[in-house]
């Protein structure tokens, strides 16, 4: 399988923060979904991506083809949603389209006017007039008109109503899984990516942490409840995040499959439970590590 | 308020300390030694760049406001508007008091020829007096239209500044027979006092004004 | 580069028929002969119009975060650069030659209206060359930092022509006398392709400040 976007040893300093050795890969016509609590450098990540910020060092291959040698190329079949969207204020939402539809060889203006009356969102009122839902709504039509590969979206659902978040992931989905296209989205909403995303990686103080499928993720990490020496010492000192409670212990695994047949008598006799873990368990978990 | 004065002080304590700490010395020295002393068209000039001073502070800190949003910050603080324009102005007052205060300090300790001494803080006074009002209208300018248009306008009214004395010239000697040197000269006997009265109440109104512009319009650049 | 310069022709071009519309109400009240001051006044405006123009173009810019709009946009750094560096330059020079064009209709020695186009373009040159350099200045430290930058060096660049006419008091005539001759003297066919190049160089600094400069 080809790779939209390739990704090694990216880094880049800032005076209190570092993105370390950054690398990732996101397959051709898959979401990647790129998880972290603020501050851990999704953002950077992407603007990299973008070439609106430098590197210090490490590669970034964008199909194929060096992000920096290649930006025009590459920014012609990218759609981009920055965490802020940033228009001229003073402009109407049709003449910003009109304006930007200029930068791009595959503008489709049919689909953006029908866009824009799909998202509710007025030709004439001027963008800087516009709710913050709506100007990530209008940035969303701009990134989508010009029928992008690759999309990057950071943080794009943050300020949208529960109805419109809903429809705006859908359409996501739609188009990486009927159109091909890929997708890299950063949130810190895991329920988000949870319901798009085919990859996920977690990015925690500049580095990351995990990279795995969404489905891979949520088979190896399970929390396990235990009575008291109803686990061997070796697995319970494996556990993350522990903790006693009146009514037993528990903690979280991050390799369930090969713990599996060793918890199976436990689990027989009902002194093992295994509870499954959605992405923000797994993000707390990381981030906490083996705290208590 | 202190701590909005506080908070704005920055670009004037910048420029003031730049003509201060720096070319103030400069002129000093030179007639210290004797090299070459100084003439009174040249204090007049002097005088005249304390507008610079404070316009130039104004726009400047105009300027940071913008970019950081600092009125719409201010909105969500339990601050009035008044006291929010009354720092701008409060400082503009301040600042002109130092110039103005230094160089008073200054002729009285340098100074013998009382001729000179007179022409100096006369020309001072005016200076002052017009500095006020010009920074009143520059305050009252961004809070009416904003920041951005506001200064879109001085630009054109400092170019219209430079065009307009040549057909003023022209149209007062030509339609009325006035001679703009009888202008100036008039100008000049107006008494030093009465006009820095004037441009405090107009300064005074001024800020009233902008204190309404800023309750009602709620300009947030 | 032609949809940037679609978003900031404007403000370059409202000032341009501003000034134009101006001079042109002036120039009709006046007689034939060639005013001094209206010519000193008109070279004056012209240099403003450049920096005016250019800082209240800049300005929009940074209210707006244009240049981050523009990152996001498939157009190349150089694209950019080009496109904030011809604007000045074209408007700059159209202006130019309205004025000598409109000074033209006044009647004065041939030698006199050498010295009214060589002030000109004189005005024009050390204009764009400002221009030149604030950009450079804007791309390096943002718009903000660079006003109270630019403001504090004119507060200070300013009281240095003070100082020159103190050092040559009694002299000034001479002093003038010299500097006219001087820009009588410029030879304007080689002067304009070397301000071309020197300008051509500072938008090549420019654009090298704008590549290592995060959006």
């Amino acid at each position: 399988m080809s790779h939209t976007v390739e990704i090694e040893n990216l880094t880049k300093s800032y005076k209190k923060f570092r993105l370390d050795s950054v690398s990732l890969e996101l397959p051709e016509g898959l979401i990647l979904g790129l998880i972290g609590p603020n501050g851990a450098g999704k953002t950077t990540t992407l603007k990299i991506l973008m070439d609106m910020i430098r590197a210090d060092s490490g590669r970034v291959r964008i199909f194929g083809l060096d992000h920096r040698t290649h930006t025009k190329e590459i920014k012609n079949r990218v759609g981009y949603v920055g965490e802020e969207p940033q228009f001229y204020g003073d402009k109407s939402v049709s003449w910003t389209g009109g304006w930007i539809s200029g930068f791009y060889r595959n503008w489709d203006l049919n689909l953006f006017e029908k866009m824009l009356t799909d998202f509710g969102i007025s030709r004439t009122k001027k963008t800087g007039q516009l709710s913050k839902g709506m100007r990530v709504k209008l940035s969303l039509a701009l990134a989508l008109s010009h029928r992008p590969e690759l999309l990057i979206l950071d943080e794009p659902t943050a300020g949208l109503d529960p109805v419109v978040r809903r429809d705006v992931l859908e359409r996501l989905r739609h188009l990486s899984k009927s159109q091909g296209r890929s997708v890299l989205i950063s949130s810190h909403i895991t329920d988000d990516i949870a319901r798009i995303a085919d990859l996920i990686v977690f990015l925690i103080d500049g580095r990351v942490t995990l990279a795995e499928s969404k489905d891979g993720l949520l088979a190896k990490w399970k929390r396990i409840h235990f009575q008291e020496k109803a686990l061997e010492e070796g697995i319970t000192s494996s556990l993350k995040c522990r903790k006693t409670q009146v009514f037993g212990s528990s903690g979280i695994t991050d390799n369930y499959p090969s713990l599996k047949q060793r918890l199976a008598a436990g689990l027989d006799s009902q002194s093992i439970k295994v509870e499954n873990l959605n992405l923000d368990d797994i993000l707390i978990a990381c981030v906490k590590g083996d705290e208590t | 308020m202190w701590r909005l004065i506080r908070k704005n002080s920055l670009m004037f304590l910048l420029y003031q300390g730049l003509y201060f700490g720096l070319f103030f010395p400069l002129i000093n020295r030179d007639r210290l030694l004797g090299e070459n002393p100084l003439d009174l068209s040249f204090l007049l000039f002097l005088n005249t760049y304390m507008i610079w001073l404070i316009l130039g502070s104004v726009w400047g800190q105009e300027q940071m406001e913008s970019k950081n949003n600092g009125y719409a910050f201010l909105s969500t603080l339990p601050i009035r508007s008044w006291q929010i324009v009354g720092s701008k102005y409060a400082l503009v007052f301040m600042a002109t008091l130092t110039f103005v205060g230094v160089h008073l300090i200054w002729y009285a300790v340098s100074f013998d020829d009382p001729v000179f001494l007179a022409a100096g803080r006369t020309s001072l006074i005016r200076v002052a007096s017009m500095c006020l009002l010009l920074a009143g209208l520059y305050y009252l300018g961004f809070f009416r239209f904003g920041y951005q248009r506001f200064s879109k306008i001085a630009v054109a009214i400092w170019l219209l500044m430079i065009v307009i004395p040549l057909p003023l010239r022209i149209i007062l000697k030509e339609r009325f027979g006035i001679r703009s040197s009888d202008i100036f000269l008039s100008l000049n006997r107006f008494n030093p006092t009465l006009m820095l009265s004037l441009c405090l109440l107009l300064f005074l109104g001024t800020l009233g004004l902008a204190i309404r512009f800023k309750e009602n319009l709620k300009i947030t650049e | 580069m032609i949809h940037i310069l679609k978003r900031n022709h404007r403000i370059f071009l409202v000032y341009f028929l501003f000034i134009l519309i101006l001079l042109i109400g002036v120039r009709f009240l006046l007689g034939k002969e060639l005013n001094v001051f209206f010519t000193l006044m008109s070279g004056i405006v012209l240099f403003m119009y450049t920096i005016g123009a250019l800082l209240m173009s800049e300005q929009y810019e940074e209210k707006h975060h244009g240049y981050a709009i523009l990152s996001a946009l498939p157009v190349n750094n150089l694209e950019i650069t080009g496109a904030k560096f011809l604007l000045p330059l074209v408007s700059s020079f159209t202006l130019t030659l309205s004025l000598i064009l409109l000074f033209s209709t006044f009647a004065a020695p041939a030698p006199d209206m050498v010295l009214v186009r060589s002030y000109f373009l004189l005005a024009a040159s050390t204009g764009l060359l400002a221009a030149g350099l604030m950009y450079i200045g804007i791309f390096g430290i943002g718009y903000t930092k660079f006003v109270v930058v630019v403001l504090s060096l004119t507060t200070a660049l300013g009281l240095v022509p003070m100082l020159v006419m103190r050092r040559n008091r009694g002299r000034m005539d001479e002093v003038i006398e010299n500097l006219l001759a001087g820009i009588r003297g410029m030879d304007w066919l080689v002067l304009l392709p070397l301000l071309l190049l020197a300008y051509l160089g500072l938008m090549l600094l420019a654009l090298q400040i704008r590549a290592h400069r995060d959006a």
